[in-house]
């Protein structure tokens, strides 16, 4: 019986993915949506959560008829990080082998996994960050497979990341969008975001529940509850895309998201170069002061060598500004000087810190998350503001170099 | 005398470390037999789940020979992957149970991860879960 209702339902979909390709799918834009999975996920894993994330999407399609274009391909980029999982393995060997007999097992399922086993996966779970998460050779193979469907293909892309999965997307967006392509052709739902930040417009899930999140440092705050208390709650089909609100959530944001994605043609929505900083729009007020400064170094302005103070502040204002975690629009200097504190304590001046994790000063890095400015010219123009190393940023910044540099956001030279 | 007694001893705690050694299972075809069980006990009688655990047992366990022809063998996992969902209706922890009763030693959970390090940067298609994914009529 039940397998008569599969292949009825089977036929339904196959039918109207048939007709909606007929009568609507001819003149709008095809859709791949993409998902970027956690660390700990086998790539068969991957597959079936897919499976069920596609199965959700075309069960709501069929009850409502929402998806009124093409039905999206849907693709996975597989991604893991294979010295942090070998770490995992070889620590874990030296303290009970016998438990690798699960290895996998439990990395998915920690709740089920004994403590010893838990504690050392945590603790590679804590040290994770985009920094070390995002292998080079990796990155450049998805990075282009999303450039060539864009550019070539002439395809809009829906990526759903999951935990570290997002310090993927987040890289991706921020190589292409709004270099390259506008931001409506390229949408992230971030589902249990270790990251600080989610581009804006799009979205993030995290829930209350789930105790991976809350041991990373300064990820996205939870902003959805499943109100289930025992466990740890991170998993994507378990815990998120069949909880009970989370679930609704994810078909809902994907569901708008395939109905908002433009049906003009590529060409119309390239770039031809980056749009003007709409200061309505993407910065808060207690910036303006800051963001004019910035300009008047961009447009050559200020001819003067910059103290260390108003390298700091730049670099501040540029990555404090980008990862403060808050929506675009809320992004201010009281954030800033938040983020500020933090690294100031935990990281900067800390000399057990080896890296500086989210603490990390990229000085020429492009705003494109919120503001689209553009450093690229700033070491050439202004080489002492290059901080360098760990090393060498500590013998060049001192802790009152970072205090007159929040001051100096606040109220900057004019000149 | 005494000595040779020890001798025996030793010797026949050896044979009884091997014997058990040996108990753990280390073939395929005792690693087949062990899904078949477990998908009887989830699934009693329903002849679909059966092959279809088969059919997945088989691609992972292949997986696990040549972890560096991941990227060749890949299709066939994502179809076993497809026809055990179809079958399954979507039966994650039941899919779960299966991965680890296949992966079942710590050889092969190393191997696996090397596996999976392979398809690390693959982008790939995941079509519909249809029933071209088994590799047997479904019933």
């Amino acid at each position: 019986m039940k397998k008569i209702i599969i292949l009825f339902l089977l036929s339904i979909i196959s039918n109207y993915a048939l007709l909606a390709s007929i009568q609507e799918g001819c003149n709008k834009k095809e859709i791949q949506i993409y998902y970027l999975n956690g660390m700990f996920n086998t790539d068969v894993e991957a597959a079936f959560s897919m499976h069920s994330l596609e199965n959700k999407l075309l069960m709501e399609n069929n009850q409502n008829g929402s998806i009124d274009r093409i039905f999206p391909t849907v693709k996975i980029s597989y991604n893991i990080n294979e010295p942090v999982l070998e770490q995992i393995y070889q620590v874990v060997k030296q303290k009970n082998a016998d438990l690798l007999k699960s290895y996998w097992y439990y990395l998915s399922k920690l709740d089920a996994a004994p403590e010893v086993f838990r504690n050392i996966a945590l603790d590679e779970i804590k040290k994770t960050n985009a920094k070390t998460y995002l292998t080079d050779n990796d990155f450049k193979e998805i990075m282009e497979e999303h450039r060539d469907k864009i550019r070539k293909e002439k395809i809009s892309i829906i990526i759903v990341s999951h935990s570290q999965g997002n310090f993927y997307s987040n890289a991706i967006y921020e190589t292409i969008v709004p270099k390259e392509i506008k931001s409506e052709d390229f949408k992230i739902l971030g589902v249990a975001t270790p990251t600080s930040y989610i581009p804006q417009g799009n979205k993030y899930l995290t829930l209350k529940e789930d105790k991976i999140i809350k041991l990373i440092p300064l990820s996205l705050a939870a902003n959805i509850t499943n109100n289930i208390t025992e466990g740890f709650n991170h998993n994507f089909v378990e815990s998120y895309l069949n909880g009970k609100n989370s679930g609704k959530k994810i078909i809902e944001i994907m569901t708008n998201y395939i109905k908002i994605i433009p049906t003009k043609s590529m060409e119309e929505t390239f770039w031809s170069s980056p749009p003007d900083l709409n200061t309505d729009g993407y910065l808060h007020s207690s910036l303006i002061k800051m963001l004019k400064f910035i300009r008047g170094l961009d447009s050559k302005k200020i001819k003067r060598k910059l103290t260390t103070s108003e390298c700091l502040a730049i670099s501040l204002f540029a990555e404090g500004y980008r990862v403060s975690g808050e929506p675009c629009n809320e992004r201010s200097l009281k954030h800033i000087e938040k983020w500020t504190d933090y690294c100031k304590k935990e990281w900067w001046f800390n000399i057990d810190a080896n890296g500086f994790s989210t603490c990390s000063l990229y000085g020429v890095s492009p705003m494109t998350t919120c503001a689209p400015l553009f450093f690229d010219n700033l070491y050439s123009q202004y080489p002492e503001c290059e901080f360098g190393t760990v090393e060498e940023f500590r013998k060049k910044v001192h802790p009152e170099d970072v205090d007159n540099a929040i001051k100096l956001i606040r109220e900057p030279p004019e000149k | 005398m005494k000595l040779v007694r020890i001798n025996l001893v030793i010797i026949l705690m050896l044979i009884f470390t091997i014997l058990s050694c040996s108990k753990s299972r280390s073939t395929d075809k005792e690693d087949i037999n062990a899904v078949i069980k477990l998908a009887e006990k989830r699934y009693p009688g329903n002849e679909n789940v059966k092959n279809a655990v088969i059919q997945f047992a088989n691609t992972v366990l292949l997986d696990l020979k040549n972890p560096e022809n991941a990227r060749k063998t890949h299709d066939q996992n994502l179809k076993s992957v497809g026809c055990l969902y179809l079958v399954t209706n979507g039966d994650y922890s039941f899919f779960k149970e299966l991965e680890k009763e296949i992966i079942n030693t710590s050889e092969k959970n190393h191997l696996y991860l090397k596996y999976n390090a392979k398809l690390s940067g693959l982008s790939y298609t995941v079509p519909i879960a249809n029933e071209n994914d088994c590799d047997f009529k479904i019933k």
